[in-house]
């Protein structure tokens, strides 16, 4: 995984196989998708947090690919922002249509802190509670965390995936991380104390 | 680099250098090593930065089954005009509904063999049940999106 910023490079890891899906080859078409569906699957999961439409959403991703691999011209961004462009688009269309409302308020109480609480089931509980925070972000901040944070892009890919420039990219994330330490200020007090000693 | 712009780039990319642009990774190091102000901020950033990874999801086991399902349709949906031909025995291509009667098509899948011998590019081959009602036409008129 690469963080050196060289997003607009020549050397794409996917263009052979996307030459090949252009002329029509199904098992091209077959090892993109088992490799790179798993990033995909995930990052449509954490934004629509529903399994169904996150297989949905990346199979439609992938039968996208038959019907623009023979246009790719390779020589600008990585196939691999293309994929993470419409993986983006088609959550936030889902996103847009479901209209979720804000689950700020529905932050889970805190578990129970005596001494034997489960370790598991306090990781759990808080990584429940961070899901809530980033589900309460507006779209277009839960897509640039979901790019920067979990799909280790780089900020250029981030950016072009997301068809905004890089100050804007950074304004979406800076809001973002704004209203997650918000939202998580406990847990955060928690961590720092026990850094903290 | 300056305090104003280390102070953007932790808001923006969290306190690991490896997400900071890369251009300005090298300054922003060096900035933060003489800089002993800045050690709160990216004590919280690293804060905030734990708590996400702790949050991004494990792959599950069922995400192969998944993946599998995804390829196999994906693989099915390929345009036929450049797949037949292939010259390979036993190979039989998804019949694209675009452009064609689709009752037809799922009349001929009906007809056809319930198992399917598919081989890949790397030679391992396997055999896969054709769901002979309307997924492989569903599949590829999704394609058309």
């Amino acid at each position: 995984m690469s963080y050196d910023g060289r997003d607009l490079t020549h050397s794409d890891p996917d263009i052979d196989d996307v030459r090949r899906i252009g002329a029509g080859d199904a098992s091209a078409a077959a090892a993109l998708v088992r490799r790179r569906s798993p990033k995909i699957l995930a990052l449509s999961r954490r934004m629509l947090n529903d399994a169904a439409e996150a297989e949905d959403v990346t199979q439609e991703v992938f039968l996208r690919v038959w019907t623009h691999a023979a246009n790719w011209r390779p020589g600008g961004a990585k196939f691999e922002t293309w994929l993470h462009r419409v993986a983006v688009n088609l959550c936030l269309d889902r996103l847009r249509r479901r209209r979720e409302t804000p689950a700020g308020d529905a932050l889970p109480d805190r578990p129970d802190e005596s001494p034997d609480a489960e370790q598991s089931m306090w990781a759990d509980q808080r990584a429940a509670r961070v899901r809530l925070a980033i589900d309460a972000l507006p779209e277009r901040q839960r897509a640039a965390i979901e790019l920067c944070s979990f799909q280790e892009v780089t900020n250029i890919e981030a950016a072009a995936a997301l068809e905004v420039s890089v100050d804007a990219l950074e304004s979406l994330l800076a809001r973002a991380r704004r209203s997650l330490r918000d939202n998580l200020a406990r847990d955060l007090s928690d961590l720092l104390g026990v850094v903290d000693g | 680099m300056n305090e104003a712009r280390f102070q953007e780039i932790l808001a923006a990319y969290g306190a690991d250098p490896r997400r900071w642009p890369k251009a300005e990774r090298a300054a922003a190091l060096a900035y933060y090593s003489q800089d002993a102000a800045a050690q709160p901020a990216v004590r919280d950033a690293e804060a905030l930065d734990a708590l996400l990874a702790g949050y991004a999801a494990v792959p599950a086991s069922s995400d192969l089954e998944i993946i599998a399902r995804i390829s196999r349709k994906v693989s099915a949906a390929a345009p036929q005009s450049t797949r037949l031909g292939s010259g390979r025995p036993g190979r039989l291509q998804a019949f694209a509904a675009q452009g064609r009667n689709a009752a037809a098509a799922a009349g001929f899948l009906a007809a056809a063999l319930t198992g399917l011998f598919i081989g890949f590019g790397n030679g391992a081959s396997g055999v896969f049940t054709v769901d002979a009602s309307d997924e492989l036409i569903v599949s590829y008129a999704m394609a058309e999106g």
